[in-house]
C-alpha cells in the first residue's frame, strides 16, 4: 500500500508545491502592482504639487491655501499606501523607503509653512521627494518579482510600468520645471544638463515604443492599448523637439512648452492607466489557470488514490475470505484425518477440541454427548479443554435437558446459541466452582445433529468477545457434522459388534450342542449296531433266514444313522469355522492301505474292478491324515456306489509346480456320470446329484461338501470332471508341504468315550 | 483261551461286547472304572486289556499309565477304545502306554484281528 501511495504523494506534493510557488510569485507581483498604482498617483499629484508650489512661492504669495486641495489628495493616497504597507511591507520590503518618503513629505510641508526657504530650495526638496517615489516604484518592481516576470508580454508591460514610464515622467517634469528654477547644479552647464535629460527621455520613450513593438511581434493577438502608446510616444517626442528648438532662456514661461509637457505627462499617465489593468488581468488569468491546474492535479491524485485504496480493500477482503476459507478447510481436513484414525470419540476429541479452540480463538472448548437413559436424557461432558488449565474449574457435572444451561438450551432448541451477556447467565453455567464464570462471559453452544436428532453439543467459552461471524458458525457446524457422523459410525459399529457377539455366542452354543448331541447319539447307536450285528450273527447260526434279513436291515440303518450323525457334526464344525487341519507328516502308502481295505468290499460289491496306481516318487505328505483318509474313502465309495460292472481307479501322482509340489489323488470311475447342471449343485450341503439318488444309492448328501471343505482347509482343492454315462473323475490336489503351515489348532473334542 | 479284560463304564456297551467276544471264544473279565480295572488286572492277570478312555473316577489314559507303571501289570498289552479317533487322541493313547487303538463303534472282526495280533506278538 505505502509502496504505491508514497511516490504518488511525493510527486503530487511536488507538483502542488510548484504551482503554489508560482501562484505566490504572481500574487506578489499583483501586490506590487497594486502598491505601485498608489505610488503612481502620488507621483502624479506631487508633480502637480511641485509645480504649483513653485508658482505660488515665486509669486510671493506664500499662503498655502491653494495647495490644500492637492495636499489633501496626496495625504489620502498616503492613507491608502499605509494600508498596503501594513499588509505587504514584509513581502515588498518597502518600509525604509516609505518612512523616508513620509518624513520628507512632512519636512517639506513644514518648510513650506515656515516660509524661510527660497523657492529654489523648496523645489530641490520636493524634487528629492519625487525622486524617492520613483525609486520606490522601481524598488517595489524589484521586490515584488515584477522585474523577473517569466512571460515576455507581461515582462515588457511591467518593465514599462516600473522603470520606463516613471523615468520618462520624472524626466519630462524635470525638463519642464528645471528652467523655471535656478537650482541646477553650479558645476554643470545648464544647457548641457538639459540636453542630457532630454536625450535620456528620448531613450526611455524609444524603449517604451520598442517594448510595444516586441510584444506585438511575439503576441500578435495581445490586446495592446495602441492609441495610448502612440499618444505617449508622439507627445513626448514633440515635447523633446520643442525643447531642443528653444534656447534655454526662452523656455521659461513658454506656453507651447508648458502645454506640450502637460500633454506628454497626461499621455504617460494614461498609458500607465491603460497598461496596468491589462497586466492585472493577465496576472489574475494566470492565477486562475494555475489554480485550475492545481485542483485538477489534486483531483487526479485523489482519483488514483481512491482506485488504489479500492483495489487494496478488494484484495484484502478477498484475501481475508480466502484465509477464512482456508482456515475452515484445514480445520475440517484435520478433523477428518483425526476421525479417520480414531478408535474412540474420547481419543478423537482430545485432538480435535484443542485444534478448534486454537484456530478459532476460544479459551475453553467442550464436547457433550447426549445419551438417553431410561427415557430420560442425560447430557454428559466428554471433554473439557482449557487454554490455560485451571484445576479450580473442576469436572463438569452431567446435565438434563431442562437445566438452565447454554448446553441444554442448544440441545432443546436444536440451534446454535450465542451468549455475550455477562452476569445474567452466570448461574446457567454449571461448573462446580461457579465463580470462575466471571472470567468467561462469552459463549457459543452448537448442537451436533444427526437426522434432526441432537446427539451432542459443542460449547465454547471466551474471556474476550469472540468472532461472531457467519464464517465462524459455518466452520463449527461443518466440524460438528463430521463429529456427528463419527459418533453415528461408532454407534453402528458398536451395534454390529454386539450383534456379532450375540451371533457368535449362539453359534458356539449350537456347535457345542451338536457336538454333545452327536456323542449322545453315538452311544446308543453303538448298542443298536452292536446288538444288531450280534443277533444277526446268531440268527445266521440258527439259519433263521427271515430274522437274518430283518436284523441286517437294522444294522444297515444303524450304520447309516451313525454316518449321518458324524457328517452333521463335521458340517457344523466347518460352518462354525472350527474345523482346522491337524498337520503331520505321514506315509501315503500306509494310508492308502487303510483306505483300500475299507473301500474295496464296497467297490467290489457292484462287480467293479479296482485298480490302484501309485507313482513311485510319491512317499510322504505333510497333511491331515484322518481328513485325507475320510475324503478318499468318501470318493471311492461314491465311485463304487454309482458304477456297476465297471472300473474304479485310484491314481496318485506328484505334480511339481513353480513354487510348490502337489500330490494328486484321482478317483476315476466308468459309472453313470454327472451332468453339467448337476455338477453345479454337487458340493452343496444336503444335495445329491439327483434327489432320487438318495433313495436309490443311500448316503447322507454331505460327503462331497465335507470333502471339499477338508481339501480347502488343508490348502488344496477338490475338482470334478464328468461325462454322463461315461464316468466321473474327482481330483484331490493337496500341497505336499504347505508353504506357510498354519500352527495346528487341535479341535477340543467333547467326547472321548 | 485268551483272557480279555474289558474296561467300560456303559453297561449296555460293556455287556454287548462281553457277549460278542465270549461268543468268539474269549475268556472275559470286566471292570467298570479305572480304579476297578487296576485291581482286576492285578488279580486276574488277563492276556489283554480293552480300555475305554473316558472313564469315571480314573480315566483311561491315567489307568493305562498306572498299569504300565506297575511291575505286575506292565507286560499286559492295552488296546484303547475311543469314540472319535482324532490324531491327538491316538497320540495321547500311545503316550500313556497303549499298544494299539480302535475307534467306536466297534467293528468286531477288526477288533478281534487287533487282539490276536497283539497276543501272538507277545507270546512269540
Amino acid at each position: 500500500m505505502a509502496i504505491f501511495t508514497l511516490p504518488l504523494g511525493i510527486l503530487v506534493r511536488q507538483l502542488v508545491f510548484e504551482i503554489d510557488q508560482r501562484i505566490e510569485f504572481i500574487e506578489k507581483e499583483r501586490r506590487g502592482l497594486h502598491y505601485n498604482r498608489l505610488l503612481r498617483n502620488v507621483l502624479e499629484k506631487s508633480l502637480a504639487y511641485r509645480s504649483q508650489t513653485h508658482e505660488v512661492v515665486t509669486k510671493g504669495d506664500r499662503s498655502i491655501a491653494s495647495l490644500v486641495d492637492l495636499e489633501t489628495q496626496i495625504e489620502s493616497i498616503f492613507q491608502g499606501i499605509e494600508i498596503n504597507e501594513r499588509r505587504d511591507s514584509k513581502i515588498l520590503k518597502t518600509t525604509p523607503n516609505w518612512s523616508r518618503i513620509q518624513a520628507t513629505w512632512r519636512f517639506n510641508r513644514k518648510a513650506l509653512l515656515q516660509n524661510n526657504l527660497s523657492p529654489e530650495e523648496l523645489y530641490c526638496l520636493q524634487s528629492g521627494f519625487i525622486t524617492d517615489i520613483v525609486k520606490q516604484i522601481t524598488h517595489v518592481g524589484d521586490t515584488s518579482n515584477m522585474i523577473l516576470d517569466p512571460d515576455l508580454d507581461t515582462y515588457y508591460f511591467l518593465d514599462t510600468l516600473i522603470t520606463k514610464l516613471p523615468t520618462a515622467t520624472f524626466l519630462t517634469a524635470e525638463i519642464r520645471d528645471l528652467p523655471k528654477v535656478n537650482c541646477i547644479s553650479q558645476e554643470r552647464d545648464p544647457e548641457q544638463h538639459l540636453f542630457l535629460l532630454s536625450s535620456r527621455l528620448d531613450q526611455s520613450i524609444l524603449s517604451i515604443a520598442h517594448a510595444r513593438q516586441t510584444i506585438l511581434e511575439q503576441y500578435p493577438e495581445a490586446n495592446i492599448p495602441t492609441s495610448s502608446y502612440v499618444t505617449t510616444v508622439q507627445s513626448t517626442h514633440r515635447f523633446v523637439q520643442v525643447i531642443e528648438q528653444l534656447p534655454l532662456d526662452r523656455q521659461v514661461n513658454n506656453l507651447d512648452l508648458q502645454k506640450q509637457s502637460q500633454y506628454s505627462l497626461d499621455a504617460q499617465f494614461m498609458l500607465y492607466d491603460a497598461v496596468e489593468p491589462l497586466v492585472q488581468e493577465k496576472l489574475s488569468l494566470r492565477v486562475e489557470q494555475l489554480k485550475a491546474r492545481k485542483s485538477s492535479a489534486v483531483i487526479f491524485t485523489f482519483l488514483v488514490l481512491f482506485i488504489i485504496i479500492s483495489i487494496y480493500i478488494a484484495l484484502t477482503l478477498n484475501w481475508l475470505y480466502i484465509r477464512l476459507l482456508d482456515r475452515r478447510l484445514s480445520l475440517q481436513y484435520r478433523t477428518a484425518s483425526v476421525l479417520a484414525e480414531a478408535q474412540s470419540l474420547e481419543w478423537a476429541i482430545d485432538r480435535i477440541l484443542p485444534n478448534i479452540c486454537q484456530q478459532l480463538q476460544w479459551d475453553i472448548g467442550e464436547l457433550w454427548q447426549v445419551t438417553p437413559i431410561n427415557g430420560e436424557i442425560k447430557i454428559s461432558c466428554v471433554k473439557n479443554w482449557q487454554r490455560s488449565p485451571n484445576p479450580r474449574l473442576g469436572q463438569r457435572a452431567d446435565l438434563s435437558a431442562d437445566k438452565p444451561s447454554i448446553v441444554s438450551r442448544a440441545f432443546s432448541q436444536k440451534q446454535p446459541i450465542w451468549r455475550s451477556e455477562v452476569m445474567q447467565y452466570r448461574n446457567a453455567l454449571i461448573y462446580t466452582s461457579r465463580t470462575e464464570f466471571h472470567e468467561f462471559p462469552h459463549a457459543l453452544a452448537l448442537p451436533i445433529l444427526h437426522e434432526e436428532e441432537v446427539i451432542g453439543v459443542m460449547a465454547f467459552f471466551n474471556r474476550e468477545l469472540p468472532d461472531q461471524s457467519d464464517e465462524q458458525l459455518t466452520t463449527l457446524l461443518a466440524v460438528g457434522r463430521q463429529i456427528a457422523q463419527f459418533i453415528q459410525r461408532q454407534r453402528i459399529s458398536q451395534e454390529l459388534s454386539d450383534a456379532k457377539e450375540v451371533a457368535e455366542v449362539a453359534s458356539r452354543a449350537k456347535s457345542q450342542f451338536l457336538a454333545n448331541m452327536s456323542h449322545e447319539f453315538r452311544t446308543p447307536l453303538n448298542a443298536i449296531i452292536g446288538y444288531g450285528e450280534m443277533l444277526h450273527e446268531e440268527s445266521e447260526d440258527f439259519e433263521n433266514t427271515v430274522l437274518t434279513d430283518d436284523l441286517s436291515k437294522i444294522v444297515t440303518a444303524g450304520r447309516h444313522l451313525l454316518k449321518l450323525v458324524e457328517d452333521v457334526l463335521d458340517i457344523s464344525k466347518i460352518e462354525a469355522g472350527h474345523m482346522r487341519p491337524y498337520l503331520e507328516e505321514f506315509n501315503i502308502s500306509l494310508m492308502l492301505e487303510e483306505v483300500v481295505a475299507t473301500t474295496r468290499p464296497l467297490i467290489q460289491k457292484n462287480k467293479n474292478a479296482f485298480v490302484l496306481k501309485c507313482d513311485p516318487e510319491v512317499i510322504n505328505i505333510y497333511s491331515d491324515f484322518l481328513k485325507l483318509k475320510q475324503i478318499l474313502i468318501n470318493l471311492l465309495s461314491n465311485a463304487g456306489k454309482f458304477t456297476h460292472g465297471g472300473l474304479v481307479q485310484l491314481e496318485v501322482m506328484r505334480e511339481i509346480g513353480a513354487n510348490q509340489t502337489f500330490i494328486l489323488f484321482r478317483v476315476k470311475d466308468s459309472g453313470i456320470g454327472i451332468s453339467a447342471e448337476q455338477i453345479q449343485k454337487l458340493f452343496r450341503v444336503f444335495t445329491q446329484a439327483d434327489d432320487s439318488t438318495t433313495r436309490k444309492y443311500g448316503g447322507t448328501g454331505l460327503g462331497l461338501a465335507i470333502s471339499q471343505a477338508f481339501c480347502q482347509i488343508m490348502g488344496g482343492t477338490l475338482t470334478v470332471d464328468s461325462v454322463v454315462d461315461q464316468g466321473t473323475v474327482f481330483t484331490v490336489r493337496l500341497p505336499e508341504r504347505p508353504t506357510n503351515p498354519s500352527p495346528t489348532m487341535p479341535i477340543s473334542e467333547v467326547n472321548h468315550g | 483261551m485268551a483272557k480279555v479284560l474289558l474296561v467300560e463304564d456303559n453297561d449296555v456297551n460293556r455287556e454287548m461286547l462281553v457277549r460278542r467276544l465270549a461268543k468268539r471264544g474269549f475268556d472275559m473279565v470286566v471292570a467298570i472304572d479305572g480304579e476297578d480295572a487296576l485291581g482286576v488286572a492285578r488279580n486276574e492277570q488277563p492276556d489283554i486289556v480293552l480300555m475305554d478312555m473316558s472313564l469315571p473316577v480314573l480315566d483311561g489314559w491315567e489307568t493305562t499309565r498306572q498299569l504300565k507303571d506297575n511291575r505286575e501289570t506292565a507286560h499286559i498289552p492295552v488296546i484303547a477304545l475311543t469314540a472319535h479317533a482324532m490324531i491327538e487322541d491316538r497320540n495321547r493313547c500311545y503316550a500313556a502306554g497303549c499298544d494299539d487303538y480302535d475307534t467306536k463303534p466297534i467293528e468286531i472282526d477288526r477288533l478281534i484281528s487287533k487282539i490276536q495280533t497283539l497276543i501272538h506278538r507277545l507270546s512269540r
